[in-house]
C-alpha cells in the first residue's frame, strides 16, 4: 500500500486493522496515517468502541427442551428403521390384513355348507347384515383413494406459495389448536399408511377394499 | 480439526447418544444465536438450530474432517435460517445479500461525524446498542455475529457464509459504518 495515503483509503481499512487483518506491512502503513491524522484517529476509536461494543452484545437463551428434542429425533429416526421396530410394524401390518381379509370373506363363509346347516335359517340374514357393514369401509376407502391425491397436490401448491408456514406458526401457539392437530395428524397418518392405494403397491389393504 | 472434535464426530457416527448430546450441548449457544440474528425471531431461531443439528447428524458421513465442524454447523444454520426468513417476508434474501459492492454504498452506509465525545459513550446502553444492530439487513447482522461474538477470522466467515473475502471486509467496514451513523442519529455520537 502506498505510503502516502488519502484519508478515505486509510478509513476503508480501520476495520480491517483492528480486526487484526491486515498484512503487517500495510498494518505499519495505516499506522504512520493515523499516528499524524487526528480525523483518522478519532475514526480508529469510534471503530473501536463500536467494537467492542459488538463483543458484547447479549444472546439468548438456549431452550432447555432443545438438546433432548434435538437428540430424541436424531436417535428416533435410527430406531425406526432398525430391526425390531420394523419387524413389529410389518407383523402389525400383517395382523391388519389378516383382521381385513377374515372380515370382508365372512358373508361368503357363511354360505359353506357346515356353516350354512349350523345357521340354518339365519344365513341370509347374516351374509346381508355383514354385506352392509362392509359396504362402509369400501365407500371409505373409495373416498380416500380419489381424495388423497388430491389433498397432497393443494398442500403441495399452498406450500410453493408460502402460505401455510406462517399461518402454521401462528395457529400452532394455541393449545387447541394443538391437540387438534394431533388427533387429526394421528388419524390421517393412520388412513393414510393403512388404507393408501397406490400404483407401487397393487395389493394393498386400499386397493383390496376398493376391487371388492 | 482438534482431535477431541474428530473423537466426538467418530463416536456420533457410531450413534452414542452421549455424543450427540455433547456436540448440541457444545455448538447450541452460538448456532441458535447466529441464527436469531438471522431471523430476528426467538421461535424461529430454536427451530432453525434444531432442524441445523438434525441435519448435521445425519449427515456426518459427508463432513470433511480437515473443515473446522463449527464452521460447518454455521454454514448449515446461515442457510437454514436464510430460508425461513424466506419463506416468512416472501421477498428474496441472499448471502450474497446487497449487489452493490463495487462502490455503491447504502444510503444510510456513510457516517464521517465529528469526532468522539468520550464521556456521552457510556450512555449507550447494551439495549440500545443491540436494538440498533437488530435494525441492520441480516446478512450484515450474521458477519457481525461471526466475528464478534464467535471470533471467526475473516477467512472463515467467508468460507462459511460462502461469500468472497473482499466481500467480508467490506460488509463488516459498511456495518461499522452504519452503526455509527444509527449511535449519530440518536442525537449522541458514539
Amino acid at each position: 500500500m502506498k505510503s502516502n495515503l488519502t484519508c478515505d483509503d486509510c478509513r476503508t481499512e480501520l476495520v480491517a486493522y483492528l480486526d487484526g487483518e491486515l498484512t503487517p506491512a500495510v498494518a505499519r502503513v495505516i499506522e504512520q496515517h493515523v499516528d499524524g491524522c487526528p480525523s483518522c484517529l478519532a475514526a480508529l476509536e469510534e471503530h473501536r468502541f463500536v467494537a467492542a461494543r459488538l463483543a458484547e452484545l447479549p444472546g439468548l437463551e438456549v431452550p432447555r427442551w432443545l438438546e433432548g428434542r434435538v437428540v430424541r429425533r436424531a436417535m428416533g429416526a435410527r430406531w425406526y428403521w432398525t430391526g425390531w421396530r420394523r419387524a413389529g410394524a410389518l407383523a402389525a401390518s400383517l395382523s391388519f390384513a389378516g383382521s381385513v381379509a377374515l372380515l370382508v370373506s365372512l358373508p361368503r363363509l357363511l354360505h359353506l355348507g357346515p356353516v350354512a346347516r349350523a345357521l340354518g335359517g339365519l344365513t341370509p340374514a347374516l351374509g346381508s347384515a355383514l354385506s352392509s357393514l362392509i359396504a362402509w369401509p369400501k365407500r371409505f376407502a373409495f373416498d380416500v383413494a380419489f381424495y388423497q391425491p388430491i389433498a397432497h397436490q393443494i398442500w403441495s401448491a399452498l406450500q410453493a406459495l408460502g402460505a401455510i408456514p406462517r399461518v402454521a406458526l401462528v395457529l400452532l401457539r394455541q393449545p387447541e389448536t394443538q391437540t387438534a392437530l394431533a388427533i387429526a395428524v394421528s388419524l390421517g397418518l393412520a388412513m393414510y399408511f393403512v388404507l393408501r392405494p397406490s400404483r407401487s403397491h397393487e395389493r394393498g389393504v386400499g386397493h383390496a377394499f376398493y376391487s371388492l | 480439526m482438534a482431535s477431541d472434535e474428530r473423537d466426538l464426530v467418530a463416536r456420533c457416527l457410531a450413534r452414542d447418544e452421549h455424543a450427540y448430546r455433547e456436540l448440541v450441548r457444545r455448538y447450541q449457544r452460538p448456532v441458535l444465536n447466529l441464527a436469531w440474528r438471522i431471523t430476528g425471531d426467538a421461535e424461529e431461531a430454536a427451530e432453525v438450530t434444531q432442524e441445523t443439528f438434525l441435519r448435521v447428524l445425519r449427515s456426518l458421513q459427508t463432513y470433511d474432517p480437515e473443515r473446522p465442524l463449527r464452521s460447518w454447523l454455521f454454514k448449515i444454520a446461515a442457510n437454514l435460517a436464510l430460508d425461513s426468513l424466506r419463506r416468512r417476508k416472501r421477498r428474496p434474501v441472499s448471502l450474497e445479500g446487497l449487489t452493490d459492492e463495487e462502490g455503491h454504498p447504502p444510503p444510510e452506509a456513510v457516517d464521517t461525524g465529528p469526532a468522539p465525545d468520550a464521556g456521552m459513550r457510556e450512555k449507550w446502553s447494551r439495549e440500545r446498542f443491540d436494538a440498533m444492530v437488530r435494525g441492520l439487513p441480516e446478512h450484515y447482522q450474521a458477519i457481525l455475529h461471526l466475528r464478534y461474538r464467535e471470533e471467526l477470522s475473516y477467512d472463515e466467515i467467508a468460507d462459511t457464509l460462502g461469500i468472497p473475502l473482499g466481500t467480508v471486509k467490506v460488509r463488516l467496514h459498511r456495518a461499522h459504518e452504519m452503526l455509527k451513523r444509527k449511535m449519530s442519529a440518536k442525537g449522541t455520537k458514539p
